[in-house]
């Protein structure tokens, strides 16, 4: 099968997106990438040339729009309740610049 | 460091400016119905929607494509019928779905523009229209081809290249750091209220080459905005914010120099002040041979300097790609118009009017418009003045424009339309000082009056008997008494003394108790010793 993307396309991708991926896996999904990317070949065979893009699935959806109506937000308790940490009805969360050294 | 003034006979300073307004007048945020409040306990305005939960789906507030069209409208873009909404992804805890929604290539608005009109002090930062002519333009391809000269100063067309919709994202608060400052933080408190609030941005052409031609801008847009009611646009809160992008080139290059990216500009004064220390910093790295890096620097407005914040050393990749939640939009005919048909007099239209109707000269008007209180002051107090307003006008414009704008400056939450001087009270004023009844020195005692007793002009000047003496013949009487007892001045004065003048003034006003009319007393004055 042609290679489309490498091992280090894949990780740098996969760096970018924050998701962690171990050596197996990695050997997975280059494999399954470059299959994906393969399938879509066909279209190549079309002149594109000046086509506007399907940007959306429904094609024929647009201006969907709702009227400025206030509906229930969740308490405070409902918003927090994934959080790993909280302080003050704020979600905590670690050092942004790692530990203070900036 | 070299003073701006000197700098920029050297170097021209390229500005542009990137602004933010959150629509705050709005009741919801952007794509959920979760309320818009600032200042709400933390995280008491989400949903799966603001919050990123999986699976949640955006759905757009129309009041806010409205408001963003009416901006679009009111600083003369073309609105783009169809557009529509991108990822601009990036991984920060303010924003839980690690993108914020915003707009791509197209945006609702593009290719708009402002007229600023720059006078008094700040107009002299501006030093190359030569030899123009009141009306002359600057030739094209010369540094003011968007530069038209007026008669105290110019008018300079800003090009704005796009208004964009977005959203905000949420606050985060850092701690165990210096004053609160993200280096040296061992966590971070974040509060999602203020996360998908709408947000418009604002970019203009890079069209601007003085602080003061961008604070002006600045200036213009905020009247524009709270005049089409979008925003608060409160400086403080942050509802309105600004970033601006500068570089120099020597005076007659062409090619443009690096730009630095400036941060916390959140009042007019900080934007004014923060653009002239950046460009005096630019100017002498350079012309010490230095090198001007691309950089994103915060002004530090006690300190007086800007600081680095970060380097830009790649582009930011934000892997900018069409939002495949959202439909896109193609705007009708009929949506836009019904915007148009909402776009209230704009503060330019205002002035405009002001001239026509009471022949208000341009830089009056403008200044009256500047706030609502007072063009709407203005306005009413015109309203009750009947049939000879338009002799009251100037004597108005001067009363607001000097003693009230002083008053309010002075005091934030003094409010001009719930005050004690009414516009019927105000016109009275100010034909007292029309009709020469009183000088402008005791106008100025019977405003203060007005405000700290409550009671109306008229009363106060018949109260402590302040009322001028204009009658002719009581001031010619003085003033020849005043001549004949003064043999040795008047002879001094004819000689070419012409100070004296201010002796015999006095002596006059001393005989008549200081009431009576200085106007009259120095032209009878100047009359009779030139005979």
């Amino acid at each position: 099968m042609t290679q489309y993307v490498t091992e280090k396309d894949v990780r740098d991708m996969a760096a970018y997106a924050r998701v962690g991926l171990d050596e197996r896996e990695l050997v997975q999904m280059t494999e399954d990438l470059n299959s994906i990317i393969d399938t879509l070949q066909p279209i190549r065979q079309f002149n594109l040339e000046g086509v506007e893009p399907t940007f959306h699935p429904i094609g024929s959806l647009s201006n969907v729009m709702r009227e400025d109506e206030e509906q229930p937000s969740f308490t405070q308790d409902e918003a927090l309740a994934n959080a790993p940490k909280q302080q003050d009805g704020s979600f905590l969360i670690p050092a942004i610049l790692g530990g203070g050294d900036a | 460091m070299r003073k701006l003034e000197d700098v920029l006979q050297d170097w021209e300073a390229v500005i542009g400016l990137e602004i933010h307004a959150e629509l705050t007048t709005l009741t919801t945020k952007m794509f959920c119905g979760c309320k818009l409040e600032f200042g709400a306990a933390p995280n008491t305005h989400t949903c799966p929607v603001c919050l990123g939960l999986p699976g949640a789906l955006p759905v757009p507030n129309k009041a806010a494509i409205e408001s963003i069209v009416l901006a679009g409208l009111a600083t003369n873009c073309d609105i783009e019928k169809h557009s529509m909404f991108y990822r601009k992804n990036y991984m920060y805890p303010d924003m839980a779905k690690n993108f914020q929604t915003t707009q791509g290539p197209i945006a609702f608005c593009m290719r708009g523009h402002l007229d600023l009109q720059v006078d008094g002090p700040g107009a002299k930062e501006r030093i190359d229209l030569g030899n123009l002519k009141p009306g002359e333009s600057g030739a094209p391809g010369t540094t003011a081809a968007n530069v038209t000269r007026t008669e105290d100063g110019y008018v300079a067309h800003v090009g704005i290249t796009r208004i964009h919709m977005e959203e905000d994202a949420g606050k985060m608060v850092h701690i165990g750091g210096d004053e609160g400052r993200i280096a040296g933080a061992t966590h971070s408190l974040v509060d999602y209220n203020r996360a998908g609030t709408p947000l418009i941005e604002l970019v203009t052409e890079p069209d601007l080459r003085t602080p003061e031609e961008a604070r002006l801008f600045m200036q213009k847009l905020r009247q524009i905005y709270l005049a089409i009611g979008i925003s608060d646009c409160s400086m403080e809160e942050g509802s309105l914010r600004c970033d601006g992008n500068v570089s120099l080139r020597r005076r007659g290059s062409k090619e443009f120099g690096t730009k630095t990216e400036l941060k916390n500009m959140n009042s007019f004064k900080n934007l004014h002040d923060g653009l002239a220390y950046e460009i005096c910093r630019q100017a002498e790295v350079l012309e010490e041979g230095g090198t001007i890096y691309q950089e994103t620097r915060h002004w530090d407005p006690s300190a007086k300097r800007t600081i680095v914040m970060r380097v830009k050393e790649t582009a930011d990749d934000y892997r900018l790609f069409p939002e495949p939640d959202l439909a896109p939009y193609d705007l009708t005919d009929e949506f836009i118009e019904g915007v148009r048909a909402k776009l209230p007099e704009l503060p330019d239209q205002k002035a405009k009017r002001f001239e026509e109707t009471w022949g208000l000269i341009p830089y009056d008007a403008r200044h009256l418009v500047e706030h609502r209180a007072t063009a709407g002051f203005f306005e009413q107090a015109m309203g009750v003045a009947g049939k000879d307003a338009k002799k009251l006008a100037k004597p108005l414009a001067n009363l607001v424009l000097n003693d009230i704008s002083a008053r309010m400056n002075a005091d934030a939450s003094f409010d001009l339309l719930d005050c004690p001087l009414t516009p019927e009270r105000a016109i009275e004023l100010v034909r007292l000082l029309a009709d020469d009844a009183i000088s402008s020195k005791q106008g100025r005692e019977v405003l203060a009056a007005v405000f700290d007793e409550d009671k109306d002009p008229v009363a106060i000047v018949d109260e402590r008997g302040m009322k001028q003496v204009s009658d002719t013949g009581a001031i010619e009487a003085v003033v020849d008494a005043v001549i004949a007892a003064h043999p040795d001045e008047v002879a001094r004065y004819k000689e070419g003394n012409a100070k004296l003048i201010g002796f015999f003034v006095g002596q006059c006003m001393k005989e008549m108790r200081g009431q009576g009319n200085p106007k009259m007393i120095n032209q009878l004055l100047a009359k009779k010793l030139a005979e």
